[in-house]
C-alpha cells in the first residue's frame, strides 16, 4: 500500500507533468500552425525556372475541324476559334475580307447571321470577335488602324495607333499586342472620359528583334522567340521577364504546349519542350502593394478582384484595399472605444466605492459575452438602414453631450468646494443618468432642427451634393461603432484591473498631503497604471483587426481604397472567411490569402506580446511600490 | 451560411445524401430532400448552401454526393475537375430561374436596359458605349434630393448569381470596386429596402413589397418584360445538379434515385412553390424520361 502522502506526491508530480506537456503541446501547435502558413505562402516568393523536359513526346498539334457551314471551296481560308463560336474569314490577295461567324463542329450552336461584305483591310491584319462593345468584330491592321464593326460591317468605333510589323489580338477583350522590331506593346480598350479608345498599357523592350510571339492558353503570358536565339516568357500584366532560355540553334517556331510547358520547332523537324518549374503564378511582393494599370482600367489602381478572373481578365491580387480596410476600421473602432472604455475603467477602478464597483464591473464585462455575430446582426437590422437618415441626430448628440459635460465640469469646478466635489464624484454615474439622457435627446433634437433648416432636411445628401462626398449604407464608420461596442469590455477589463491594482496606500498618501481625488489619480495612480492601460488598448486593437463577423455583415465587403470613412471596406478577416473556401490550393490567390492571414497572425502576435510585456512591467512596478 | 440538417434517429451506417451549393437552390433542394427522405428508411440528408462556386472543389474532393449550381460550370472549373479526377462531371437541369433587378420603393424608375445595368454595375462599362452611371439623375430627371447617388449591391464572388450577372450583363468585365457585397440575398434585399438610391439583383423568391422589381429588356421600350416566366426576359437561367461519375461506373442507388426524383413530375410540381420555374413550362424544354440509375 502506498501511503496517503506518497499518493498525493505522485498526483502532484503527474499533474505537473501533465500541465507541462499540455503547455508544450499548445506551443508546438502554435509554431506548427505558423510553419504551415509560411510553407503555404512560400511559393509566392520563389522565382520560376525552366527545365528541359527531355521525355516530352512530339505534341499532337490539335487542329480545329472546320465546321460544315463553311463553304467547301473556302475550306483553306483562315479559320479562328472565338470562345464558343468560330469566325471564318477569307482574305484575298489584295487584302479583301469577307467572312461569317458560326458554331464550332461538335457543338449545337447554330451559325449566327454575321456575314460581312468584302472589306479592304490589308494583308497583316488581325481579327477577332469581341464582347465589348457587345458582339463586335475587331479588326486591327498592321498600319495601326483599328475598327469595331457590327454584323453588317458598319463601323461603330475606329482609331489609329502607331504602325507595327505584326499584331496579335488577345482573347477575352484584353486588347492586342503590337510587335515592332524588338518592342512588344500591349494596347487595351479603355474609356477616357466618355470616349472609348485603344490606349498603350505596357511597353516591353526585348534584347533583340522579335521573330515570333505566342500567347499562352490563359492569355496571361507571352512567349517571344528572339533574333539572338533566345526564348523569353513574359507576363502580359507586368511586362516582366519570367524565364528565358538560350537555344543552341536557330528555331523557326515557338508555341505553348500547355500553361506550364513551352516548346520550339527547329527547321530539321525536331522539337524541344521545357517545363516551367516552380510557381508560374509567382507574384513579387511589390505587385501585391503597387497600383497596376489592369487591362480595361484607364489608370493604375489597387484592385482586389481575385475570383472573377476570366480569359484575358487576370485575377487582381492587390492587398492594399484589404490592409487599408482592416486597419482603417480597427483604428476608427479604437477611436470610438478607447475614450469610453478607459474613462469607465478610471471611474470604476478609482473613484467608485467598492460596493458599486462589484456590481458595475460584471455588467460591463457581460457585454464581452455577447457573440459578435449577434452585435453584427443587431446593427445590420436596426442601425444600418437608418444610419444616414439619422446622421444629423447622432451628430448633434455627439457634439452637444461632451460640450455640455465640459461646461458642467467648469461650473462645478468654479463654484463647488473640494470636499463636495469629491463626495459627489463617487455617485457621478447615478447623477449623470437623467441629465445625460436629456442631453442626448437635446443634441439629437438640435441636430434635427439644423438639418431641416440649413441642410435641406438631409445632411448626407446635402454634403454629397456640395462636396461630392461618397457614402454608402454599409461603411467603416458603422463597423467602427459595432466593433467599438464589442471591444469596449475587453479594453475596460484590462485597464480597470491595472488601475485597481495600484495600491490604495499610494493614492491615500497623496490625499493625506492635500491633493484632490482627481489630482491624486492623475499624478500618482495614472503613471503607475499607464502600462496596463496601454496594454488594454493594444489588446483591443489586436481583437479589432482579427474581428470577422461584424465586418462580414456590416462593412459591405467592397475593396475600396482611400481614407473616406463613409464608404464600404473589405477587411482581411472577412476576405479570408468569404474566399478561402473557394481558393484552389496552390493557386496564387490561395497563397496571397495565406500571406495576409500570416500578416494578421503576426500583427496580433506582436500587439499581444507587447501588451503582455507591459502588463508584466506593471506587475513588477507594483512589486516595487508595495 | 445556413446549414439545414436533419439526422435520423439512428446514426449507425445508415445511408446518407449530402448536397452542397447554390443559395438560390437551397430552399427547393431542402423541400425535395424532406419529401425524398420519407421514401428511404433511416436516410440522413443534408443541404449546405455554400454558394455555387464551392461545388466543383467539393465534388472533386468527393466530400459531397451531389452539387447544386445556379449556373453552368465554367471551362476552367471543368478543366480543374478533369485534372484531379480524370473525367468530366455530369449535370442535369432541374429548374429555371430569373434574376430580378430591384430598386428602392421610392425610386421612380420602372424599367432598365441591359446597357444601363452594365453602366451601373461595371467598373468600366465595357460592353456598352455609354459612360458609367453613378447618379440616378442620369436616367430619370424625376429623381431628386437624397435619392440621387446610385448605390449598387451585389453578392459575394462565390455566388452563382454573381457569375451569371457578370457574364450576361457586364460582358465578363469586373464589377465596380465600390459595390457592397453580401453573403446572402436576404441581406441584399434588406439593404435595397433601406437605401434610397439602392439597386441590386436577387432571385424571385426574395422579392417582397419593400422593394420594386424592374422591367428589363435588351433594347429598352415600355413593353419590357418583367421577371415572370417570360421567355424574352434577358436574365433567365437554368439551374443544375452536378455529380461526379467516372465513365463506366454506376452511381450509388440513393444518388441516382434523387437525380431521377428531381426530374419527376412530383418534384417539378414543388418548383413553382419555391419561386422558381419548372422545366416543363419552358417552351424549349421537352421532358425526356432518362433513368440515371442505368
Amino acid at each position: 500500500m502506498i501511503s496517503a502522502s506518497k499518493r498525493r506526491l505522485l498526483a502532484d508530480r503527474l499533474t505537473a507533468v501533465g500541465v507541462r506537456a499540455t503547455s508544450l503541446l499548445v506551443l508546438a501547435a502554435v509554431v506548427g500552425m505558423l510553419l504551415q502558413l509560411i510553407v503555404a505562402a512560400l511559393p509566392l516568393m520563389r522565382a520560376p525556372e525552366v527545365e528541359l523536359n527531355n521525355s516530352a513526346e512530339l505534341v499532337q498539334q490539335s487542329s480545329e475541324t472546320i465546321p460544315n457551314w463553311v463553304p467547301r471551296d473556302q475550306r483553306d481560308a483562315r479559320w479562328q476559334v472565338l470562345g464558343e463560336r468560330g469566325l471564318w474569314f477569307a482574305i484575298g490577295p489584295s487584302g479583301l475580307l469577307s467572312g461569317q461567324v458560326g458554331g464550332l463542329a461538335g457543338q449545337d450552336l447554330d451559325p449566327i447571321d454575321y456575314t460581312l461584305p468584302p472589306l479592304d483591310i490589308g494583308k497583316d491584319a488581325a481579327l477577332s470577335l469581341v464582347n465589348s462593345p457587345r458582339n463586335s468584330l475587331l479588326i486591327v491592321q498592321a498600319s495601326g488602324q483599328y475598327s469595331f464593326r457590327d454584323g453588317t460591317g458598319t463601323v461603330s468605333f475606329t482609331g489609329q495607333t502607331a504602325p507595327f510589323d505584326r499584331v496579335h489580338i488577345l482573347p477575352g477583350d484584353a486588347g492586342f499586342l503590337g510587335v515592332k522590331q524588338n518592342i512588344i506593346e500591349h494596347w487595351h480598350w479603355v474609356r477616357a472620359g466618355d470616349i472609348p479608345l485603344f490606349r498603350l498599357r505596357q511597353r516591353m523592350q526585348l534584347a533583340a528583334g522579335v521573330n515570333a510571339v505566342a500567347i499562352d492558353p490563359a492569355a496571361e503570358r507571352i512567349l517571344a522567340l528572339l533574333d539572338n536565339d533566345t526564348l523569353e516568357v513574359r507576363s502580359i500584366l507586368s511586362g516582366e521577364n519570367i524565364v528565358s532560355v538560350s537555344l543552341a540553334e536557330t528555331a523557326e517556331h515557338a508555341y505553348w504546349v500547355d500553361r506550364h510547358q513551352i516548346g520550339v520547332a527547329f527547321s530539321q523537324g525536331h522539337f524541344q519542350h521545357w517545363k516551367i518549374a516552380g510557381d508560374i503564378n509567382g507574384i513579387d511582393a511589390a505587385r501585391l502593394l503597387q497600383p497596376i494599370v489592369y487591362p480595361g482600367y484607364p489608370e493604375a489602381r489597387s484592385v482586389w478582384q481575385p475570383l472573377s478572373a476570366t480569359l484575358g481578365n487576370p485575377a487582381k491580387l492587390n492587398v492594399v484595399p484589404l490592409l487599408l480596410g482592416t486597419f482603417k476600421t480597427a483604428a476608427l473602432a479604437l477611436l470610438f472605444a478607447v475614450p469610453i472604455a478607459t474613462g469607465a475603467a478610471t471611474f470604476v477602478g478609482y473613484f467608485m466605492t467598492p460596493s458599486y464597483r462589484n456590481r458595475i464591473k460584471p455588467i460591463i464585462e457581460m457585454i464581452a459575452a455577447f457573440p459578435t455575430v449577434v452585435i453584427g446582426a443587431i446593427f445590420a437590422v436596426s442601425v444600418a438602414p437608418s444610419f444616414w437618415t439619422l446622421s444629423a441626430h447622432w451628430l448633434g448628440a455627439l457634439l452637444v453631450t461632451p460640450c455640455a459635460i465640459a461646461l458642467a465640469a467648469f461650473v462645478f469646478n468654479h463654484w463647488g468646494s473640494t470636499a463636495t466635489r469629491d463626495g459627489w464624484l463617487s455617485k457621478l454615474p447615478l447623477l449623470l443618468v437623467l441629465p445625460g439622457c436629456a442631453l442626448i435627446a437635446l443634441g439629437s433634437w438640435l441636430g434635427y432642427l439644423i438639418e431641416s433648416r440649413v441642410w435641406d432636411g438631409n445632411l448626407i445628401a446635402f454634403l454629397a451634393l456640395k462636396t461630392g462626398l461618397d457614402h454608402q449604407s454599409h461603411n467603416s464608420l458603422l463597423v467602427a461603432f459595432a466593433m467599438g461596442f464589442a471591444i469596449i469590455p475587453s479594453i475596460f477589463t484590462v485597464a480597470e484591473d491595472a488601475i485597481n491594482s495600484v495600491p490604495r496606500s499610494l493614492g491615500a498618501g497623496s490625499l493625506a498631503l492635500g491633493a484632490s481625488q482627481w489630482q491624486s489619480f492623475a499624478s500618482v495612480v495614472l503613471p503607475v497604471a499607464l502600462p496596463g492601460i496601454v496594454a488594454a488598448v493594444l489588446l483591443g486593437f489586436g481583437r479589432a483587426i482579427g474581428e470577422t463577423m461584424i465586418l462580414l455583415m456590416l462593412s459591405g465587403n467592397a475593396p475600396n481604397t482611400g481614407l473616406n470613412p463613409f464608404t464600404a471596406v473589405r477587411s482581411i478577416a472577412a476576405t479570408l472567411a468569404i474566399e478561402l473556401p473557394d481558393a484552389a490550393v496552390a493557386s496564387a490567390h490561395f497563397q496571397v490569402l495565406i500571406l495576409v492571414a500570416l500578416l494578421l497572425f503576426a500583427v496580433s502576435f506582436v500587439f499581444n506580446t507587447i501588451a503582455q510585456l507591459l502588463k508584466r512591467r506593471l506587475m513588477t512596478r507594483m512589486g516595487q511600490v508595495t | 451560411m445556413l446549414t439545414f440538417c436533419w439526422s435520423a434517429t439512428a446514426f449507425s451506417a445508415s445511408p446518407s445524401l449530402t448536397i452542397t451549393g447554390s443559395d438560390t437552390l437551397a430552399p427547393l433542394v431542402t423541400t425535395w430532400l424532406q419529401d425524398f427522405k420519407t421514401r428511404y428508411d433511416g436516410l440522413r440528408v443534408e443541404m449546405q448552401s455554400t454558394g455555387s462556386a464551392t461545388v466543383p472543389t467539393a465534388l472533386a474532393e468527393g466530400t459531397v454526393d451531389i452539387g447544386a449550381m445556379s449556373r453552368e460550370m465554367t471551362r476552367e472549373e471543368i478543366g480543374e475537375f478533369v485534372a484531379r479526377r480524370g473525367f468530366a462531371p455530369k449535370s442535369v437541369a432541374i429548374a429555371r430561374d430569373a434574376l430580378v433587378v430591384i430598386v428602392n420603393k421610392q425610386n421612380p424608375l420602372d424599367s432598365l436596359t441591359l446597357d444601363q445595368l452594365d453602366r451601373i454595375f461595371s467598373a468600366n462599362a465595357r460592353c456598352t458605349n455609354g459612360s458609367p452611371i453613378r447618379d440616378w439623375r442620369q436616367l430619370d430627371t424625376r429623381v431628386e434630393g437624397s435619392l440621387q447617388q446610385v448605390e449598387a449591391f451585389s453578392r459575394t464572388a462565390t455566388s452563382g448569381s454573381y457569375g451569371f450577372f457578370k457574364s450576361r450583363v457586364l460582358c465578363e468585365a469586373d464589377y465596380s470596386v465600390g459595390i457592397a457585397e453580401f453573403e446572402g440575398f436576404a441581406a441584399l434585399v434588406d439593404s435595397v429596402a433601406g437605401t434610397r438610391g439602392g439597386i441590386g439583383y436577387t432571385g424571385k423568391q426574395w422579392v417582397d413589397d419593400r422593394v420594386k422589381a424592374l422591367k428589363l429588356s435588351v433594347s429598352g421600350g415600355d413593353n419590357a418584360p418583367v421577371a415572370s416566366n417570360h421567355t424574352n426576359y434577358p436574365l433567365t437561367r437554368e439551374l443544375f445538379l452536378y455529380w461526379a461519375q467516372a465513365p463506366g461506373t454506376r452511381l450509388s442507388p440513393i444518388q441516382c434515385a434523387f437525380i431521377n426524383y428531381s426530374q419527376s413530375a412530383q418534384a417539378q410540381a414543388m418548383v413553382e412553390m419555391r419561386g422558381l420555374t419548372p422545366l416543363s413550362s419552358a417552351s424549349s424544354f421537352e421532358m425526356e424520361a432518362h433513368d440515371f440509375c442505368e
